[in-house]
């Protein structure tokens, strides 16, 4: 999709602020319960609590996860990390209500003024897996990160420059989202995104969504693409289903805007 | 002293009397020696004692070169960080420190040091409060002045304070221009004779600039040359009615010296209303754009050589003018290099300012020629306009304030350079109001993002969408380091960088080159042919103009990227 879109990869004190204010917003809607404190204590230190509370898992796998915290540097005595584990299964465990009704505010979240019934997004989720956008795009955690993600397209851009960007979209990629060609010296060609260059090296997500940097010296070719991949999808589904799925792409407005 | 020592029995026993006297004597000697104050003959002679750095530019012809040659072709891939100074802010350093015998100094808008040139360890520290209710664009501070027991520090808000080199306490502290009307200090000054010579910028805000001498004893102003003339004086008549008392002519980096003809050269800021030309038409807008010869003692002007006359594109001749001795024709002829904001390299006689060559260095669209004169002639069809016109180079420029550097070894000047950039700039209607921005500048109508200003944010080495320049193709605007041959304008060769550079250019007597850019880079090329030989990854912007010297025996080159210098030697 051809916009100016708000790319995740800039850590800025900006995007610093606004996902700590996000985190307060859901600390308000958290249910209530023993290890609730320890929870945003502990987990939000590093990051936005919802990354866990969007998860639905049993007692077992979530003190897999909390261990796995631990080991990468998640702080607290063993009763605050029981206690962690323990709210973690008892409010998102297996049985428990799906994220985006428990949690309004969670990603992939909905619009307050437009919501969406729980039949519509899962029409739009079939409509999004059986075109292929996930091939491409990324929306809530899954797809790949060839494209744009598309869990906050609705914060940046409006209903009508979403069906545009859908039905016709522009010849030229939006610079940001160029994608590369590269042959190694040893003959090997990769694909992906441009993430960072300078005059010696070449920073890109793949293909196969792995982050790879290389060296200028090492290239054999270099090639930026400036066209855009995205098909025209006006024929391709009825009006119906692509108002539908405008409506469901509008709702999405991402981690940083509760 | 004699006396002194006769009555301090300490130094009157073991060896005999004579021979104590003699030691101390040279011990006294190797002290001053080491520590001698910077006279002006020092100044003068600076290429003479390569260990320091006595001047931003590395003396008065400002070729930033250096007769060091032990950091070499060979040795350089070698090179090791040896310390940082972290300053006291998060804006990007565009300092070039001095260093005057083991002693660096440096500094920014809000704090200057003296530093053990060895160890980076910090002697004193000065502290300025920039007056926080002043609003100031480009809170940035190129350098210092030294001299006898004084350096000189010009800050943002106005003031022009000496401060004494061995405590860091004001000497003397003057406001000489005030920033509530428009004005600021940018520049490292410099020092001519018993003089301070500098002058203030203004960010758009129509203030009428001036290159003006100071006594370097008391800070009293000596004379003055206004860079917007006055009515009755010569030039008033490219200012259409009161435009003139509007009209800008910044300061924004440092001038050079010629000792042989007494004259001081400084570069001139664009005309204000920059992007729109209308309330200043019809007119050349003198001597905005412009370099001014002046008299150093007087202050009265010899010459002046306009770049770009009625400019609506902001290219300020905001560059240093290196004063070089060349073949020209077959002759010895002394000259000024100069390459502009506008796109065009120029060599003028240094003497008269006669206009010896212009020619492109980077892509350009406003310029079809020159008259025999000098005087560029512009594409009629090249106009500025409310919707929008597209410009080559951008607003940024072919180079700006960027220091070039001037090898005589290698005879090439090195520019760098913004090349194939571009923008659709549209003017607006202006209103001038004292002390705030008098820019004239609109927004393109329609224009896609790609024709939008590329030049991207500078700061931080980052990636992502800040970086603009990460998702670049060539076509669409890189930086590069230029040789180019004075006598012919001719690009030499060309080392690009994937994003452009607000670096300076220092060159050695090793034919070692060293820059960086806003990749955050910093390297070393062979000044011959441009052939990469090292780098470093500094994190952060270079925007700075590098520097060497030595002690004890051993090269370092500085150079500020982000808000840090970095000193780099040989492994000892």
């Amino acid at each position: 999709m051809d916009m100016t879109y708000r790319s995740k990869c800039i850590v800025s004190l900006g995007s610093m602020f606004v996902l700590s204010f996000a985190v307060s917003a859901y600390a308000q809607s958290l249910p209530e319960g023993q290890g609730k404190a320890e929870f945003q204590r502990i987990c939000g230190n590093c990051h936005s609590v919802s990354m866990a509370t969007s998860q639905r898992m049993t007692q077992a796998q979530w003190t897999d996860v909390v261990n796995d915290m631990v080991s990468r540097g998640a702080q607290g005595s063993q009763q605050d990390l029981d206690n962690v584990t323990s709210y973690l299964a008892t409010h998102f465990g297996q049985g428990a209500p799906p994220a985006a009704s428990a949690m309004p505010a969670a990603a992939p979240a909905v619009a307050k003024e437009s919501p969406l019934s729980d039949e519509e997004v899962t029409k739009a989720l079939g409509l999004i897996k059986a075109n292929g956008c996930l091939s491409c795009h990324r929306v809530g955690g899954t797809g790949s990160y060839v494209a744009p993600d598309l869990s906050d397209v609705g914060a940046s851009y409006s209903a009508e420059q979403i069906r545009a960007a859908l039905v016709s979209p522009n010849k030229d990629v939006a610079p940001q989202h160029r994608s590369i060609r590269l042959v190694t010296k040893d003959g090997k060609t990769v694909t992906g995104r441009i993430l960072n260059q300078d005059g010696f090296s070449v920073q890109i997500i793949d293909s196969s969504s792995e982050l790879r940097s290389f060296l200028k010296a090492n290239l054999r070719e270099f090639t930026i693409i400036t066209t855009n991949p995205m098909p025209a999808y006006a024929d391709k589904m009825s009006a119906e289903d692509m108002n539908g799925l405008v409506q469901y792409l509008s709702s999405l407005k991402g981690l940083g805007n509760p | 002293m004699k006396q002194a020592m006769r009555s301090n029995p300490k130094y009157v026993q073991g060896k005999p009397f004579a021979v104590k006297i003699g030691m101390f004597l040279l011990f006294l000697f190797a002290g001053s020696a080491a520590q001698a104050q910077v006279t002006y003959d020092r100044l003068l002679h600076a290429d003479k004692e390569p260990q320091n750095w006595l001047t931003y530019s590395g003396g008065y012809a400002s070729k930033r070169y250096s007769e060091l040659k032990q950091i070499n072709r060979e040795n350089v891939k070698d090179l090791q960080l040896k310390w940082v100074h972290v300053f006291d802010t998060r804006n990007k350093i565009e300092n070039t420190p001095l260093v005057v015998d083991g002693v660096l100094y440096t500094g920014d808008t809000n704090q200057i040091s003296a530093v053990d040139a060895l160890t980076g360890r910090t002697y004193w520290t000065l502290d300025h409060t920039v007056d926080p209710k002043g609003v100031f664009v480009l809170p940035m501070n190129k350098g210092l002045a030294i001299s006898g027991d004084r350096l000189i520090w010009a800050t943002l808000d106005g003031h022009l304070i000496a401060v004494d080199i061995k405590s860091g306490k004001p000497i003397w502290d003057k406001v000489i221009a005030i920033w509530h009307k428009g004005y600021q200090l940018n520049v490292a000054p410099l020092i001519v004779k018993d003089k301070v010579i500098l002058g203030p910028a203004t960010n758009e805000e129509g203030a009428n600039c001036w290159v003006g001498a100071y006594d370097i004893k008391t800070g009293d102003e000596l004379w003055r040359y206004t860079a917007i003339p006055g009515p009755g004086e010569p030039g008033n008549d490219t200012w259409p009615g009161d435009s003139w008392k509007r009209g800008g002519g910044s300061i924004w980096v440092t001038g050079s010296y010629d000792p042989e003809t007494n004259l001081t050269f400084w570069g001139t800021g664009n005309p204000n209303p920059g992007w729109n030309g209308d309330p200043r038409a019809p007119g050349d807008n003198l001597y905005a754009d412009s370099v001014l010869a002046l008299d150093a003692d007087t202050g009265k002007m010899k010459w002046h050589y306009q770049f770009t006359p009625a400019d609506e594109f902001d290219w300020d001749s905001v560059e240093i003018p290196v004063l070089a001795d060349i073949n020209w024709e077959g002759k010895p002829r002394k000259v000024m290099l100069w390459a502009n904001r506008n796109g065009f390299f120029y060599v003028l006689d240094r003497a008269t300012g006669k206009f010896l060559l212009g020619k492109p260095f980077v892509k350009q669209n406003w310029n079809i020629g020159f008259t025999p004169e000098g005087r560029p002639i512009k594409d009629p069809t090249f106009k500025s306009s409310f919707e929008g016109t597209f410009i080559e180079p951008g607003v940024q420029g072919g180079t700006n304030w960027y220091s070039p550097s001037f090898s005589p070894r290698t005879g090439l000047f090195y520019i760098p350079s913004w090349q194939n950039s571009s923008q659709i700039s549209a003017k607006a209607p202006a209103k001038w109001v004292e002390g705030e921005r008098y820019t004239g500048v609109g927004h393109p109508a329609g224009a896609a993002p790609q024709q939008r200003p590329r030049h991207g944010g500078g700061g931080l080495a980052t990636g992502g969408y800040g970086n603009a320049a990460a998702f670049r193709k060539d076509e669409e605007g890189y930086g590069a380091i230029i040789a180019v041959e004075p006598q012919t304008g001719e690009k030499k060769w060309e080392f690009k960088m994937n994003d452009y550079t607000e670096s300076g250019v220092l060159t050695t007597a090793s034919d070692v080159l060293f820059a960086g850019g806003r990749e955050g880079n910093f390297f070393a090329l062979d000044a011959r042919n441009g052939e990469f030989l090292w780098k470093v990854g500094l994190g952060a912007t270079v925007a700075s103009g590098p520097m060497t010297f030595s002690l004890d025996g051993h090269q370092y080159v500085g150079v500020c990227a982000g808000n840090s210098l970095f000193i780099f030697g040989l492994p000892e």
